[in-house]
């Protein structure tokens, strides 16, 4: 689907494009990627950041003044889905770059911006959330690890749980809470803490799917300076808040681009494929599902670009983002239940030599988890029922 | 949404609400015969029949991106007039440049003193008609089904020998047959044409090929059936939270149950991506944009089975009242479910869509 691009924007589109094609190798490519182990997988996507952030292509919305291409929100989205429709390797460091580093500019002090923006951009430093524990899920500010104020550092002691990346980030984004008095929402901090702190212990979690992208943190007496608190102390709830919003704004173009790619995988499969000696794509009910899920897809960008559109005139993010998670849900099961049944019984083969490299298999079973992270269906629909209709607390 | 484009809504809902209330839709559509000179009066009056008329014709020259707001705010006061065929007209008789009729319809369209029905052929289920040749003028037979407010309006947009005719609906040999639709507030009808003298001067193109023309108006007329049903989903949707807050049971409102909450948030949801799609295909089809058609598929997509299941959500939640007569809540709900079926459902544009992007 072509946007209505501007003469700026369409030059901004050239120069990634043209970038993409001249740096961007064919063994460095997703397709080529997946099929490597984990840790090789990790190392080159790490390596691919760096090379984007040396060019100047990370962080391409903040502010020149920050080092950013100070892109407009439709400018970023086009940067995206050059990337995807390229067939780069997936971003690695989405968190700080999208919702991290937003943040600090917005409301970090000068020597955290100097401190963390530079190795964002540079691709150096990779970051992860410790937000949700054990207790604390949709009820986030239930939260029980604890920072006690020790002269000039906290102390943190708990246990966090669901941080993707973990194992490989540089940096967590960390809610602690810091006042044990205090009503709940009044009692967080928000801590910028350096992985490679004593006391920080990853451990790894096996998913439905067998990989494990999310991981538990286990916090033992670990040290962090105080000058690392983002935003007030006991203020870390506002500053949580501020970060997610930010999630479903640009994030969700990013996961779209990739529905766009991998709805243009599905399409050429069925054209490729035979069954009972008729083409895929030739089957009525196979052609209504294609359609519907492209319907998904595009009406789900147009919508998210909407509320794009009003952010770049100023307005904050908003309840309403949580309509964009509801149907960012819907697309992305739907489009992989469609991917399951054009695959048949071999799409239940896993391993690098399965169909797509096992990639639509990891998608479809990934796609489970869709409705529960990221603040779960459940909750979302309580935040538009509440804030958006205005009807009454349960 | 611009400042200009906001104060549209609002000017046209102000008067709807003043003038087309659930009431007067009533009385007009369900105990009336469909007619309301007064309304109609009004509407013209404050300009709202020239907004699609250019400006050097005495229109407001409005794109279709207005006139697709105005389509949502006349579907959602569920106006029973022939608004939306009227503004359909009047673009494609304004794109008409060579018609020798063109500036004094357009001109009367915008006074209220013409107003319009739509008669293209649906290929399933009309008969092609034929077209006979005489000295100046040809004879027109032929057979249209769900013509919009048929007899009730001045005159007929008709495809007729392969191009388009303005004929006024009490022409001699046109025959109107009520089919009486469950949507009183748009009633259909059947048009017979038997032996119909057609003019060379009602043909908006002449001899030139119509085939764009009429293409880009069943894009538009589609897309105007999207609109209206955005609006009648919000006021829809609207009716809903409002019940859910004030019925009590169990000594609290029904909305503060987690079953009704997720369905009203469905709800919201639904509506989000018929906006989007709806403003989407506005934008193309101001662009004449050569993927206009698909643009108008999703529209159609978002708007017509899922309108229809947002009707069903919307009754359910109001309960028994929900299922009577009484209750205004059908009105809408039939609007929906018509706006499903006419100019194809889902499965027929999701086939759009299949054939254009597969």
């Amino acid at each position: 689907m072509n946007l209505n691009l501007s003469p700026p924007e369409e030059a901004f589109q050239r120069e990634i494009v043209a970038w993409l094609q001249a740096n961007l190798p064919d063994d460095w490519k997703q397709t080529a990627v997946r099929a490597l182990l984990d840790e090789r997988q990790i190392e080159l996507r790490k390596a691919w950041e760096r090379k984007l952030g040396e060019a100047g292509w990370l962080g391409v919305s903040w502010p020149t003044e920050y080092g950013g291409r100070g892109a407009t929100a439709m400018e970023h989205v086009i940067y995206l889905e050059a990337l995807f429709s390229s067939g780069a390797p997936d971003p690695l460091n989405t968190l700080g770059l999208n919702l991290v580093g937003p943040t600090l500019i917005e409301i970090g002090t000068d020597e955290q911006k100097h401190a963390h923006l530079g190795p964002m951009l540079r691709g150096e430093a990779v970051w992860c959330q410790g937000f949700s524990e054990p207790n604390a899920g949709s009820d986030l500010a239930g939260l029980q690890t604890r920072a006690d104020r020790d002269g000039d550092e906290w102390v943190v002691n708990g246990q966090k749980i669901w941080s993707s990346g973990a194992q490989y980030s540089d940096w967590c984004a960390l809610l602690a809470r810091t006042d044990q008095d205090a009503p709940k929402h009044k009692g967080i901090s928000f801590l910028l803490v350096d992985m490679k702190s004593p006391g920080i212990d990853v451990r790894p979690i096996r998913q439905i799917s067998g990989d494990a992208e999310f991981n538990e943190i286990y916090f033992d007496n670990v040290r962090v300076p105080h000058n690392n608190v983002l935003g007030e102390v006991n203020g870390g709830w506002l500053v949580a808040n501020r970060m997610l919003a930010y999630e479903r704004g640009v994030i969700t173009m990013e996961m779209i681009a990739g529905y766009q790619r991998q709805w243009e995988e599905l399409r050429e499969f069925a054209k490729k494929t035979e069954r009972s000696g008729e083409q895929l794509v030739n089957d009525p009910r196979v052609r209504e599902r294609l359609a519907q899920s492209y319907v998904d897809i595009q009406l789900f960008r147009l919508a998210n670009l909407r509320l794009l559109t009003r952010y770049m005139r100023g307005d904050s993010p908003g309840a309403e983002t949580s309509f964009m998670k509801l149907l960012w849900v819907d697309t992305e099961q739907r489009l992989n239940d469609l991917a399951m049944s054009l695959a048949g019984p071999e799409g239940l083969v896993s391993g690098t030599n399965a169909l797509a490299g096992g990639e639509w298999l990891r998608l479809y079973l990934f796609s489970r988890a869709a409705s529960i992270y990221g603040g779960s269906q459940d909750i979302q629909r309580n935040i538009i029922a509440e804030r958006v209709h205005g009807l009454p607390r349960g | 949404m611009s400042e200009d484009q906001e104060l549209l809504r609002r000017g046209l809902r102000e008067l709807l609400d003043r003038e087309c209330d659930a009431r007067r839709v009533r009385a007009i559509a369900y105990n009336g015969d469909g007619r309301d000179p007064a309304l109609w009066r009004s509407l013209a009056d404050a300009g709202w029949t020239g907004i699609a008329v250019p400006e050097v014709d005495g229109g407001a020259g409005l794109r279709f991106e207005d006139v697709a707001i105005v389509l949502e705010e006349s579907g959602r006061a569920l106006l029973p007039l022939p608004l939306t065929t009227t503004l359909l007209a009047a673009r494609t008789i304004d794109r008409a440049a060579e018609w020798p009729g063109r500036e004094e319809t357009l001109s009367r369209i915008t006074s209220g003193d013409a107003s319009f029905t739509i008669a293209l052929r649906d290929v399933d289920r009309d008969e092609a008609g034929s077209a006979k040749s005489e000295a100046d003028s040809w004879r027109f037979d032929g057979r249209f089904s769900f013509v919009p407010y048929g007899p009730l309006v001045d005159f007929v947009l008709m495809e007729a020998g392969g191009g388009l005719v303005v004929l006024p609906t009490d022409a001699p040999g046109m025959t109107w047959t009520d089919l009486n639709v469950i949507d009183r507030t748009v009633p259909q009808y059947e048009l017979s044409v038997n032996d119909a003298r057609v003019k060379e001067s009602d043909s908006l193109h002449g001899n030139a090929d119509a085939r764009h023309a009429i293409a880009a108006l069943r894009d538009e007329w589609t897309a105007a059936l999207a609109a209206e049903s955005l609006g009648a989903a919000e006021c829809l949707l609207a009716m809903s939270v409002a019940y859910a807050k004030e019925r009590v049971q169990f000594a609290r409102p029904i909305g503060a149950n987690q079953s009704v909450k997720n369905r009203l948030a469905d709800m919201g949801a639904a509506i989000e991506r018929m906006r989007a799609a709806v403003y989407h295909a506005a934008v193309k089809i101001d662009a004449d944009a050569e993927d206009r058609y698909l643009a108008v598929a999703m529209a159609k997509v978002a708007t017509a089975g899922q309108g229809a299941w947002l009707g069903s959500q919307a009754i359910h939640v109001h309960g028994g009242i929900g299922y009577t007569w009484e209750h205004d809540l059908h009105l809408h709900f039939k609007r929906l479910k018509s706006n499903e079926l006419l100019l194809g459902d889902d499965s027929v544009h999701l086939a759009r869509v299949a054939d254009a992007v597969l």
